[in-house]
């Protein structure tokens, strides 16, 4: 087994990491951006290194400098969660090459299901269903244009490097097709170096459903069942629920054995996640799959006791897994959401800021998985998640209202965040029952545009709490400043400026 | 010995702009709070999350911050409520030397830093509500800023491979 590791991320993901790695009494490497000195990750770490500047393309995507300080440090192996170098083929190259240990796939794996055509054509080849579309990429949005009418709208447009929605549009009135063509390529060309799309029949009313599998150098591949995560926004995942709550026991397994299925197909090794898209007559088509850890893993880690992290060291030291796939069971009923800081009635843009509070829910059935601390800013460098939190009930209604019990407790202060949405989220009837799509997103909105206004005795709570919050901040500015033998308050800065911009003159 | 502190709250309303707040402090973490002429008495001090309240047997610890002088933003389950506060006697002054001029729709200001992908507008254009007028990539995602209202394009202050802060005036135009 490795005795020190390299965490090639930050924030959440590579304290998450960490913590698998000290529990198997591994020492943890952690690397940071000027942005993150201060970081949570850096300092979780037992060793931290500075690699380079807050762009991600001067830190944490440069591969050589990542290298090389997994030898100067004398790390046996590089752990690259998710995103950043993740399913980039040159660090598992570099890493063989260098003689250290790639906690994921090997390249080729990447390589097959990392074009998502090509991936699919694979796919077809081992019998495992997938979505009608065009076979390449398309060059011009007119030949495009053209397919699309051939199919039928709604259709997907889809880059063929993309992931976590960037690059996607759909599309459901011809008129606004070449338009969203041009959007995705530049999107794509932005964010992936490469602009070719694709299109794709868009299912109608589907709920995206994928299956965790786990694959090791001795020959045994196995699923650790579903994860429904029907709930996005701008095409990224923000509550994830396992088990589906529709999923039919026959449906789980024939799920389970074409995820299978089409891992072995590309000889995979370690972790990864089969997306399929589930209709309303059970039938499953897959989408694509991830050759990474999830943002979305810990609800399975909750309902198997599996955790995953470890099993993809175990699996990166050339040791067996250590479970089969008799021996798993779902146990009770996990729900996670993904606290941004975004502002879910501008269209979730991300509010980037400093984090002025934070307090983080507590008791029975709870986990949270953080990159931050309070005092800590959310940077425009990175992704503006806070934190995805977990909660696990005996069944799915108790982990729902263990959830919004737990957002209730969550305090966030200083910028915005989408907490109040999630509620709305966990209320919204097609959730409540279970039966919602990856349309639910639509619902949501209208809930939330339509909630009750708020009740008097509420109203009232607000407002004395304001009022009290406000007297005891006038209370404490003038008690610093206030001369007791007069009474005559000496006008401090702060003061000063509060009245200025209180009477308006602040340019 | 019973101190009195007058405040007001701004409503945002023409007709009735402000409902007076005094709080009276009682000791001991009481308060006998008086709004619109009703009075509650209250326990009332500061938490982690903002203020405890004890109203009669009602406990809330309400979730309150404040991001700028005199604005305050209630974070309740059932929703937040957003609260503008001002001692009463900069308020009788302010009234006296007369308010400042608000912001209308008349200006499209970027909400976030980012980098412009494309300006869709010139000056002279004529604009619906809910138009793209600037796309703004932030985090290699693809903003789109619509236009609040219909109108027609006064200026237009950012051109493709800009770099944007947030509160950047963009787009000003003359509302309809």
């Amino acid at each position: 087994m490795f005795q020190k590791v390299l965490i090639a991320n930050r924030g959440e993901i590579a304290i998450r990491v960490m913590r698998t790695l000290r529990e198997m009494g591994i020492a943890t490497v952690a690397v940071y951006s000027d942005a993150d000195r201060r970081a949570a990750h850096t300092r979780y770490a037992d060793e931290a290194w500075h690699i380079g500047g807050s762009a991600s393309n001067e830190s944490y995507l440069l591969v050589d400098r990542i290298l090389d300080v997994a030898e100067k440090s004398g790390a046996q192996a590089i752990h690259p969660g998710y995103g950043f170098l993740s399913e980039n083929t040159t660090l598992a190259n570099a890493c063989a090459q260098r003689g250290i240990a790639f906690i994921g796939p090997e390249p080729h794996a990447i390589i097959e299901m990392g074009e998502k055509t090509r991936a699919r054509n694979l796919m077809i080849q081992a019998g495992v269903p997938v979505v009608p579309g065009t076979e390449g990429a398309i060059d011009t949005a007119e030949e495009a244009l053209e397919f699309a009418r051939d199919i039928g709208f709604p259709v997907l447009i889809k880059a063929a490097a993309g992931g976590g929605g960037k690059g996607m549009r759909r599309v459901d009135d011809p008129n606004d097709f070449v338009d969203a063509f041009n959007g995705a390529r530049r999107e794509a060309l932005s964010a992936f170096g490469n602009g070719d799309c694709y299109v794709e029949k868009w299912i109608l009313q589907p709920k995206h459903v994928e299956f965790q599998i786990l694959c090791d150098t001795h020959g045994n591949a196995i699923h650790l069942f579903e994860r429904e995560c029907s709930v996005q926004r701008r095409h990224q995942k923000v509550v994830e629920e396992t088990p589906c709550p529709v999923l039919l026991p026959e449906t789980r397994q024939r799920m389970g054995e074409v995820a299978v299925r089409a891992a072995r197909a590309v000889d995979y090794v370690g972790a990864g996640t089969v997306e399929f898209l589930l209709d309303v007559h059970q039938d499953f088509y897959f989408l694509e799959m991830n050759t990474r850890l999830q943002v979305e893993h810990p609800i399975t880690e909750m309902v198997t006791g599996v955790d995953l992290v470890a099993e993809q060291i175990r699996i990166a030291a050339g040791l067996p897994m250590s479970v089969r796939q008799d021996d798993l069971r779902q146990t009770g009923h996990a729900i996670e959401v993904r606290v941004y800081a975004e502002d879910p009635d501008n269209n979730f843009m991300p509010a980037p800021g400093p984090i002025t509070r934070l307090r983080v829910p507590q008791g029975p059935g709870t986990r949270d998985d953080s990159g931050f601390h309070e005092g800590d800013t959310v940077s425009l460098f990175y992704d503006p998640m806070l934190s995805k939190f977990i909660v696990h009930g005996h069944d799915r209604e108790h982990a729902r209202m263990r959830m919004l019990r737990a957002l209730d407790e969550y305090v966030v202060h200083g910028t915005e965040t989408n907490i109040d949405f999630l509620r709305d989220c966990l209320r919204e009837p097609s959730f409540v029952d279970g039966s919602y799509d990856t349309g639910v997103i639509d619902a949501i909105r209208t809930l939330r545009d339509n909630r009750p206004p708020i009740d008097d005795e509420d109203h009232l709570d607000a407002l004395l709490a304001a009022a009290m919050a406000f007297h005891f901040q006038q209370g404490r500015t003038s008690a610093a400043t206030t001369d007791p033998a007069t009474n005559r308050e000496d006008d401090s800065a702060w003061r000063l400026f509060g009245r200025r911009q209180q009477l308006g003159r602040l340019s | 010995m019973a101190q009195t502190a007058r405040y007001v709250l701004l409503t945002g309303d023409d007709d009735n702009p402000t409902r007076p707040i005094a709080i009276e402090d009682l000791g001991d973490d009481r308060y006998a709070v008086t709004i619109d002429g009703k009075t509650h008495e209250i326990t009332a001090y500061p938490t982690d999350r903002g203020v405890a309240l004890l109203r009669g047997v009602r406990s809330r610890d309400v979730q309150v911050e404040s991001r700028a002088p005199g604005e305050w933003i209630a974070h309740l389950p059932a929703g937040r409520v957003d609260l503008k506060l001002m001692e009463e006697r900069l308020w009788r002054l302010r009234s006296v030397l007369g308010g400042a001029g608000g912001a209308g729709d008349d200006k499209l200001v970027s909400p976030m830093a980012g980098k412009v992908v494309l300006t869709s507008v010139q000056p002279g254009d004529s604009v619906e509500e809910g138009q793209t007028l600037v796309i703004v990539e932030a985090m290699k995602m693809e903003n789109e800023l619509r236009a609040t209202a219909a109108g027609t394009v006064a200026a237009v202050h950012v051109a493709a491979g800009d770099t944007v802060e947030p509160g950047m005036v963009l787009v000003e135009f003359e509302v309809e």
